[in-house]
């Protein structure tokens, strides 16, 4: 009897330790992703200018939002985030977007050395809702949007007896005339994307998924969550030509409906997946000759460019996120070699002109690494709730063509990131 | 009329078996295109003088790590190939797939190994994550890049045209043990093991026991086959590019076509305005790379038919073992008498496929893990 119950007792204690083993690993997993569906979406970089303002061929980006959820109609809350700089009121062209100072001169002032005045960074949101369908793919253009008229599935209800006849299912009138009943079909009813707030643009989309039958809004914590996926596709323009750079959005998985603050949304690794910890971004290094190119001496060497933005946002007080991007280069050699860069708001730069303004004494030139390619591990450090982590996507120009690519990543970010809502 | 007692130790094993199953659910992780792990896989490598894969692998641990990796030559009945590399704490390699690359080469590198060559060239390749002796380990500290590049000037695509993506990750979650291949129940260190005649193997098992299963479904969003870019108004060609989860390398399977079980892969596609599923199949044994223009899918993906833009969900069953899928799509966006513009992309991974009865394997040759 005796032996009976310490064997029942180590068994219960097994399953104990077991089952904390388990649930303790559970939630070291859960980080953001790039492969599977997800409840928020981050496209970390949006680029339009379709007049090549500011960059050197007209460009703009197709944004794909999709819904593998196959029997209900899903909400996505969106967010343009517009990190374009402005001219100041001193300029020749005040409030025209610039990348730089160069980009705003003074009135009169014609040299390209200057005097300039100063371009200053801003950062401001729109938002937008976009209802997709069971299974539904959409797609539209960030420079146009998808007015609501034009989306699919724009009517909300069918007559039975003129199916092809739209109608008001809310309404108290019947339109549809004779016994015919306006009848409820899944639909993009609801749903609207506006241009980006300007053009030349850059800037983040983000989307978070809603209950659609929520009121007063609210973010979908439901046994449908996870239901999106999403992608960009940055399209340059040489006619008759033209360059893809293409990423998957990157997703945070909705793991556990817990009560919080209404309009937060918290990846604590509870509610919402945590962004990761480190980053890794590998990456042929900046003015390498082109490993691939055949004949040589038509390379003009290859650059990648880094996009980072931070896992939270304040978008009820227009506070943007913002961390400090600490980098750890290796080469070949497994040489390490190391620096930092602010990340406020959003940050977009070529990797050999993070730590320098000489693009070839870069830590992530290939004339300082002395071997073609590297890892680059990017640690976000932050001491606010919209700063802690960090996503990113990567652009690389080899001989005038580009690729895009999701970075990939590792280990739970301790602190909590904080997304709050309007 | 005997009455039933409540056992309320038995109530709390059912309530801790229930948390068990729960927590190890959620334990899981996936198949991934963005998370280091131990098996990495890149489904598409061309080197067939019209284009060619740089390849980039790396080690994101602080110590060093080996990977056995073997070539699958599609144009050969995936005829396998293999090699290893040594890398060192955090280094980042590369090698360029039709040149290879060895020890001591003078790319200003300190590579470690000898990655033969591949000439015409198109299929898959496949790395291990191995330790000293060549056995299978569960360190998940590798990653890589596949760089796809068109190369010379006579080509149909022209020069310059570049496409990458990630590779495929699947994590390890324990060691895997070697067993006997036909006595799958007894554990062996050698031949002398096992029953007369057996020989005692390492399988790995993509089962969310000793590595994570293979995703269930593949979805991905796309343009139809034809269709105009919305803004450049390209006109748009997909090739997509599928391999099994399932390998077994130490019978040559899926290198002999008589003895290899073809999985199916199938094809449910759904435009903008709901319409569909559309669905085709196409049945493989080890490397399916088609236009989606391919005339075994009926024009299912045609624009005239399928619109504009489409979402592609490829499923399998879960509760079959061997018919788990991977890939990669890569499109190409022509304009008359232009270039094409290329980018591939890692598909989106839904649901998973643990084992038994569903579940996946990769029986490698026994060669491996006896260096």
């Amino acid at each position: 009897m005796v032996n009976t119950r310490r064997i029942a007792s180590a068994v219960r204690a097994g399953l104990v330790l077991g089952a904390c083993l388990l649930g303790c690993v559970s939630p070291a997993r859960a980080l953001t992703t790039s492969d599977k569906p997800a409840s928020i979406l981050v496209w970390p970089k949006i680029i339009v200018d379709t007049n090549s303002a500011l960059q050197s061929r007209p460009t703009d980006t197709i944004i794909e939002l999709g819904n593998v959820n196959t029997s209900s109609v899903k909400q996505a809350h969106c967010f343009y985030i517009n990190a374009n700089s402005h001219c100041s009121e001193a300029a020749a062209e005040p409030g025209k977007v610039c990348l730089g100072p160069s980009d705003c001169p003074l009135p009169g002032v014609t040299a390209p050395t200057g005097p300039n005045a100063s371009c200053v960074p801003g950062w401001s949101e729109i938002d937008f809702d976009v209802k997709i369908t069971p299974e539904q793919p959409l797609q539209w253009r960030a420079s146009t949007g998808l007015a609501r008229k034009d989306f699919p599935l724009p009517d909300a209800g069918l007559c039975t007896n003129h199916p092809d006849q739209s109608c008001n299912p809310s309404s108290s009138v019947n339109t549809c005339g004779g016994a015919g009943v306006c009848a409820v079909v899944p639909s993009n009813a609801g749903s609207g994307v506006p241009p980006t707030p300007e053009d030349p643009f850059v800037g983040t989309l983000k989307c978070i998924q809603f209950d659609p039958n929520s009121n007063p809004p609210a973010p979908d914590q439901g046994s449908g969550h996870n239901a999106l996926i999403g992608a960009a596709l940055i399209e340059e323009t040489t006619t008759p030509s033209v360059d893809l750079q293409r990423y998957n959005a990157v997703g945070v998985t909705h793991l556990n409906d817990v009560e919080s603050n209404p309009g937060q949304v918290q990846l604590d690794g509870t509610q919402y997946a945590t962004c990761a910890s480190t980053l890794i971004l590998n990456h042929i290094f900046d003015n390498a000759p082109d490993p691939l190119d055949s004949e040589g001496a038509s390379s003009t060497g290859v650059t990648t460019d880094l996009t980072l933005v931070p896992c939270g946002d304040d978008f009820l007080r227009q506070d943007p996120g913002n961390a400090t991007a600490q980098y750890l280069v290796f080469n070949e050699f497994e040489q390490r070699l190391s620096t930092s860069r602010k990340v406020d708001c959003f940050f977009e730069r070529q990797l050999s002109l993070i730590d320098t303004n000489t693009s070839t004494r870069s830590i992530f030139s290939f004339n300082v690494q002395g071997t073609l390619v590297g890892q680059t591990r990017i640690r976000g450090v932050g001491g606010a709730s919209t700063g802690h982590g960090l996503l990113g996507v990567a652009l690389t120009d080899i001989n005038g063509s580009g690729v895009g690519y999701n970075l990939q990543q590792s280990g739970n970010n301790s602190g909590i990131d904080i997304i709050t809502i309007p | 009329m005997g009455v039933s007692k409540r056992n309320p130790w038995l109530s709390g094993l059912g309530v801790l078996l229930a948390v068990l199953v729960v927590s190890g659910g959620l334990a899981r992780a996936d198949v991934t295109s963005d998370t280091p792990g131990s098996i990495v896989i890149f489904p598409k490598v061309i080197a067939d003088g019209t284009r060619d894969t740089l390849i980039q692998l790396t080690n994101t641990s602080n110590t060093s790590t080996s990977a056995h990796c073997w070539y699958f030559d599609a144009t050969n009945n995936c005829q396998p190939n293999d090699f290893s590399v040594d890398l060192t704490a955090q280094q980042p390699i590369y090698w360029r797939v039709s040149t290879g690359r060895s020890t001591g080469d003078a790319s200003g590198g300190n590579f470690l190994g000898n990655v033969p060559k591949r000439i015409n060239f198109q299929g898959e390749l496949k790395c291990v994550q191995v330790d000293g002796s060549d056995a299978p380990t569960m360190g998940n500290s590798l990653k890589g890049e596949a760089l796809l590049e068109t190369v010379g000037t006579s080509d149909t695509i022209a020069t310059g045209q570049v496409s990458e993506y990630n590779a495929i990750a699947i994590q390890a979650i324990a060691n895997p043990v070697p067993h006997c291949l036909n006595n799958p129940g007894v554990v062996c260190a050698t031949d002398g093991d096992c029953p007369s005649g057996d020989l005692c193997s390492i399988t790995l098992s993509l089962d969310d026991h000793t590595y994570n299963a293979c995703p269930r479904d593949l979805v991905i969003t796309h343009y139809a086959e034809g269709a105009s870019d919305i803004y450049t108004g390209a006109t748009v060609h997909n090739e997509l590019t599928l391999v099994p989860c399932t390998e077994d390398i130490e019978h040559d399977r899926p290198t002999d076509p008589n003895t290899s079980v073809p999985v199916v892969a199938q094809f449910r596609v759904v435009n903008e305005a709901e319409f569909g599923p559309l669905s085709g199949a196409i049945p493989f044994t080890c490397w399916l790379n088609i236009g989606l223009d391919d005339v075994r899918l009926g024009g299912i993906y045609d624009h005239n038919t399928a619109g504009t833009f489409v979402k592609t969900r490829i499923p399998t069953d879960p509760g079959v073992p061997g018919v788990g899928l991977l890939g990669v799509l890569e499109e190409f966006h022509t304009l008359s008498g232009g270039k094409a513009g290329t980018a591939a992309a890692d598909l989106h991974m839904v649901g998973d496929r643990p084992g038994p009865p569903g579940g996946d394997t990769i029986t490698l040759p026994q060669t491996t893990g006896s260096k």
